[in-house]
C-alpha cells in the first residue's frame, strides 16, 4: 500500500483526496493556512498504523496545543496523541470492522462507507482565544466497484481463499499480498492479471490507466445509441454544468468552492491515486484539479475524464471477460459515490428494502418467470426485449439494483431532473388506465408497475399492489368480466413514491430509497387516523373457506393440491404450484382473493376496491360450498 | 490501440441529432514537456477535439485521422488551432473519416526547426520530440537556393504549411496522387 505522505494545505485538497463528507464549502479562510498538517493522502490499508504531524506556520502565532476528535467514519484504533497534539498516531479499522458481513468472491466492492474511511478534526488553540480548525480524512482502501476492470495504482482486495497470481502483464512487478488478510493486489502496469483461488477458480483483472483507455464505446456496431443518449446525461455533464459550461459565465454554476471535494464523484478516478484519473492527470499537467475553471478552458485530457463517463462506472481497460460483465449491474458500482452516509444514503436505504434481497432464493434466479421481477438482469431483459443478461449460474444474489429503475445512460426520463427513472411500457392490465390522461397516473410510477401488477395470463396473481392501487385486475366470479374499481389514489403526486418515500433517519439524501410508507404519509390527506383494516383477516378467512371447498373433489374446479396452498407467511402465494382454473366461478373467486392477499398494503392502496374483490368472491365461494354439500 | 471506426456521415445518419456544439474558443495553453538531454516527452499531446484520434508528426506538422466522438464526455468546442476536413472516398480501414492538421503543434523550448517529433500510441501514449536540427522540417529557412518541400510554401524566408483543407491519410486516399501533410498532392516530388 502506498504510504505517500504529502503536505495538505487547504481543506478543499483534503476533501478532494477522499470525497465530500459534507457539501463543498467555500475555500478555507486564510487563517487556516497557518495550520499545516502532514497526513497520508492515499489509502493506508486496513488494520494499518498511520501518523499525522501538525505545525503552526504563521508568524506571531504561539505554539498552543491541538485537540483531536474523530467526527466521521469507522472508529480508529490505538489513537495516541503526543507533543501537545502536534503528533497523532492511530490504526485503521480491520476490513471486518469497516465492512461487516460475508465477503463476496473476487474483487471486494468498497464504498466510502465500507472502505474504512474516517475523518479527524484538529482544533488548535493558542490559549489566548485564537482557534484554527481543520478536518483530516483518512481511508484504509481505495473505493472499488467490485468489477474485474480496474485502474493501475489502485489496490484491490479479494474475497475468497487461497489466491495466487498465475500471470501478469509484461513489465509488471506486482505481487499478491496475502497478509494482512484478505489478499490484495496493486496492479502496476496496463494488462491482464490472471489469478486463481484455492479451488482453481480463475479471476482475470483488466488494468489500465483511465486516461489511456479509448472512449470509443459509441462506434457503430457497438454502443452508438447508448453513447448518444449518454452525451446529454446529467451524469456525463455534471462537471461541465458545475463549472459553468455556458459561454460568458464567470462563476461556477454549482457555486463557490466547486468542484473541490466533489471531484471524487463528479470526475473519473480516485483522487490521491496514480490511476490516470482526473486529479492524477491534472497533477501531471500542472493544473490545479480543484481550481474552478470553465469547462471549455480545461485541457482535453481533463475534459475526457470530467463527469461520470463510461469508465467511471465500467472501469478502465479492455472489455471485461464475458462471465464478468453482469457484475456491472450490482449496486456496488453506484455505491462508490452513493454510499456515503450521512450525506448520500441511497444504498444504505435501499439495503433495507425487500428489493435488495429479491433474488436471495436460488429459484428466483434460475426460474425465468421469477427472474423477470426478482433479478435485475431479468427485469431489464423483460422491459427492453434485449438479450437476457442473466448472471452466471454461480453468481451471488444482488437484488433489484439501481440499474433496474434508473436508466443511467439516458438523458430524458421520467421524474425529477437527474433521477433518470426508466419508463417501461405499462403492463397489459394497466395499459388503458395509464394511457388515459384523466387518470393522471404519475409517470414516475411507470418503473414500479411491471413488477407490481399481475400478469392476467399467469396461473396465479402475483405482487398485485399496483393493480389494486389503480382498481384493476379483479374478475367477476360469475361472468368472468373484469372487475373495475375506482383508483382512489391514482392522482397522488409522485405516484408510488408519493407514499413510499421513507427510509432510515439521519440521511441527507437518498433516504427515500428505503421505499417505506409509514402511516404518517397518509396524514396530509387523512387527518384522522385510519381505522385498523380487517381486509387481510377477512381475505385469509375466505381463503381458508375456499381451500376447504376446493379441496372437496366433488367441486371439480380446482386441482387436488390446491388445498396445499397455506398462507403461513413462509412464501408468497404466487410462489406455490397452485394452478387456478379461471374458467370457473370458484377459480375466479380465488383469483380475486389472492389479489388482495398478495398485496399486504391493500387497505392503503385501495381499500374500496379490495373490499369489492372480497365481496365478489364471497358469494361464489359460498355457492360452491352449497353445491358441494348437496352433492355429498 | 486506439482504433476509430465510424464515418462521420454514417454517424450522423444513424445517431440522430447531436447536442449543440459550444461556441468556438481560444486554443488551449501548450501542454508541458518533460525533458532529459535532447529528448522531450509531452505526456498529453493536443488533439483536434475530445474525440478519438490517431495522430502522427510529419516534418513539424501534426496530422490526425479519426473523429469518433468520445463516449460519455460532455460536449466542448474543437481546438481552433487545427484545420479539419473530410477524408476522401470511403476508407476501408477503421481509422476514421476526418483529417485534421495542426501546422504549429506544441514544441519544447527553442526553434521549431530544431525538433523532430513523433507520437507513440502504445501506453503510455505520448509525443516524443528529439532535438534534430539537421532534418528538414516546417519552419526551416528557405529561399531560391533552398526550396521548401512539397505541400509547403516559402513565406518570409521560412517554410510554412500550405493552407488547404486536409483530406487524406494514406496515399491510397488520393487515387493517382499521393498524400502530403494531410492533403492530396498532384505530383510526386
Amino acid at each position: 500500500m502506498s504510504r505517500a505522505v504529502g503536505m495538505l494545505l487547504v481543506g478543499a485538497a483534503v476533501g478532494a483526496a477522499l470525497g465530500c463528507r459534507r457539501a463543498p464549502a467555500p475555500a478555507q479562510e486564510p487563517a487556516n493556512l497557518c495550520l499545516e498538517i502532514d497526513a497520508p493522502t492515499a489509502p493506508v490499508g486496513f488494520d494499518a498504523a498511520f501518523s499525522i504531524a501538525a505545525r503552526v506556520t504563521c508568524p506571531g502565532r504561539g505554539r498552543g496545543r491541538i485537540t483531536w476528535r474523530q467526527v466521521a467514519g469507522v472508529s480508529l484504533r490505538a489513537l495516541a496523541i503526543a507533543d501537545d497534539g502536534f503528533s497523532l498516531t492511530a490504526r485503521t479499522p480491520t476490513l471486518a470492522q469497516a465492512r461487516p458481513g460475508p465477503l463476496p468472491w473476487g474483487v471486494i466492492p468498497l464504498s466510502p462507507r465500507t472502505r474504512g474511511e474516517a475523518t479527524l478534526e484538529a482544533l488548535w488553540n493558542d490559549g489566548r482565544g485564537h482557534e484554527l480548525r481543520r478536518e483530516v480524512p483518512i481511508a484504509s482502501a481505495p473505493r472499488a466497484r467490485g468489477l474485474s476492470n480496474t485502474a493501475v495504482g489502485t489496490r484491490l482486495y479479494l474475497g475468497g481463499e487461497g489466491w495466487h497470481l498465475i500471470s501478469g502483464p509484461p513489465g509488471s512487478a506486482a505481487t499478491l499480498d496475502l497478509e494482512p488478510r484478505p489478499a490484495s493486489l496493486l496492479p502496476d502496469v496496463t494488462g491482464d492479471y490472471r489469478l486463481a483461488d484455492a479451488r482453481g477458480r480463475e479471476l482475470v483483472l483488466r488494468a489500465a490507466r483511465y486516461d489511456e483507455t479509448p472512449l470509443d464505446c459509441g462506434r457503430s456496431g457497438c454502443h452508438a445509441a447508448i453513447a448518444d443518449a449518454a452525451a446529454g446525461s446529467p451524469m456525463t455533464t455534471v462537471l461541465a454544468r458545475g463549472l459553468g459550461a455556458v459561454a460568458g459565465s464567470s462563476s461556477p454554476a454549482f457555486g463557490p468552492g466547486y468542484p473541490g471535494c466533489a471531484l471524487a464523484c463528479h470526475a473519473t478516478g480516485d483522487p490521491g491515486l496514480p490511476d490516470g484519473g482526473y486529479t492524477h492527470v491534472a497533477k501531471e499537467m500542472g493544473v490545479a484539479a480543484d481550481h474552478p475553471a470553465r469547462w471549455e478552458e480545461l485541457p482535453r485530457p481533463l475534459r475526457r475524464l470530467g463527469g461520470v463517463g463510461c469508465l467511471a462506472c465500467h472501469g478502465p481497460a479492455a472489455l471485461p471477460p464475458e462471465a464478468a460483465r453482469a457484475r456491472v449491474l450490482r449496486a456496488d458500482v453506484c455505491a462508490v459515490c452513493h454510499d456515503a452516509p450521512p450525506r448520500y444514503g441511497h444504498v444504505v436505504a435501499w439495503q433495507e428494502t425487500g428489493m435488495a434481497h429479491a433474488d436471495r432464493e436460488p429459484r428466483t434466479r434460475s426460474d425465468r418467470t421469477c427472474a423477470r421481477c426478482h433479478t435485475t438482469s431479468g427485469f431489464l431483459a423483460s422491459i427492453d426485449a434485449r438479450a437476457d443478461r442473466r448472471s452466471p449460474d454461480d453468481a451471488e444474489p444482488i437484488g433489484i439494483t439501481c440499474a433496474a429503475c434508473h436508466a443511467v445512460h439516458a438523458h430524458e426520463t421520467a421524474g425529477p431532473p437527474g433521477a433518470l427513472l426508466r419508463t417501461p411500457a405499462a403492463p397489459s392490465l394497466l395499459a388503458a388506465i395509464t394511457a388515459d390522461p384523466r387518470s393522471s397516473v404519475d409517470p414516475r410510477s411507470s418503473v414500479c408497475l411491471p413488477c407490481h401488477t399481475p400478469n392476467p395470463e399467469a396461473l396465479l396473481p402475483s405482487a398485485s399492489a399496483a393493480a389494486l392501487w389503480l382498481g384493476r385486475g379483479g374478475l367477476d366470479p360469475a361472468s368472468g368480466q373484469p372487475l373495475i374499481g375506482a383508483a382512489v389514489h391514482a392522482r397522488a403526486v409522485g405516484g408510488c413514491v408519493a407514499c413510499h418515500r421513507a427510509g432510515p433517519e439521519g440521511l441527507a439524501r437518498g433516504a427515500g430509497h428505503g421505499f417505506a410508507a409509514p402511516p404518517t404519509t397518509c396524514t396530509p390527506c387523512h387527518a384522522q387516523a385510519l381505522p385498523p383494516s380487517d381486509l387481510a383477516t377477512r381475505a385469509r378467512r375466505l381463503w381458508e373457506t375456499w381451500r376447504q371447498v376446493a379441496g372437496t373433489s366433488a367441486v371439480g374446479s380446482a386441482p387436488a393440491h390446491a388445498s396445499d396452498l397455506r398462507l403461513d407467511g413462509s412464501a408468497p402465494a404466487h410462489a406455490s404450484d397452485l394452478r387456478l382454473d379461471r374458467g370457473t366461478p370458484l377459480g375466479r373467486a380465488a383469483w380475486d382473493l389472492l389479489l388482495v392477499i398478495e398485496d399486504p398494503g391493500a387497505a392503503a392502496h385501495n381499500a374500496p376496491y379490495a373490499r369489492a374483490l372480497l365481496a365478489a368472491a364471497e358469494p361464489a365461494i359460498a355457492q360452491a360450498a352449497r353445491i358441494g354439500a348437496s352433492r355429498r | 490501440m486506439r482504433w476509430t471506426v465510424c464515418a462521420v456521415l454514417t454517424a450522423l445518419a444513424c445517431r440522430g441529432p447531436r447536442p449543440p456544439a459550444p461556441a468556438a474558443r481560444e486554443s488551449p495553453a501548450p501542454q508541458p514537456f518533460s525533458c532529459v538531454a535532447d529528448r522531450c516527452v509531452q505526456r498529453h499531446p493536443r488533439m483536434p477535439d475530445d474525440g478519438e484520434w490517431t495522430c502522427t508528426d510529419q516534418a513539424g506538422a501534426m496530422i490526425c485521422v479519426g473523429g469518433e466522438r468520445a463516449a460519455g464526455v460532455a460536449p466542448a468546442a474543437a481546438d481552433p488551432a487545427w484545420t479539419c476536413g473530410a477524408r476522401r472516398g470511403t476508407p476501408s480501414d477503421l481509422l476514421g473519416s476526418r483529417i485534421c492538421v495542426d501546422p504549429s503543434p506544441d514544441l519544447p523550448v527553442g526553434e521549431r526547426a530544431d525538433w523532430r517529433c513523433r507520437i507513440v500510441a502504445d501506453p503510455p501514449a505520448r509525443r516524443i520530440c528529439d532535438r534534430d536540427p539537421a532534418t528538414w522540417k516546417l519552419g526551416a529557412g528557405c529561399g531560391a537556393l533552398h526550396p521548401c518541400a512539397e505541400g509547403s510554401d516559402c513565406v518570409a524566408e521560412r517554410c510554412a504549411l500550405r493552407r488547404r483543407t486536409p483530406d487524406c491519410w494514406f496515399d491510397t486516399d488520393c487515387p493517382g496522387r499521393h498524400c502530403q501533410f494531410g492533403s492530396c498532392e498532384a505530383t510526386r516530388p
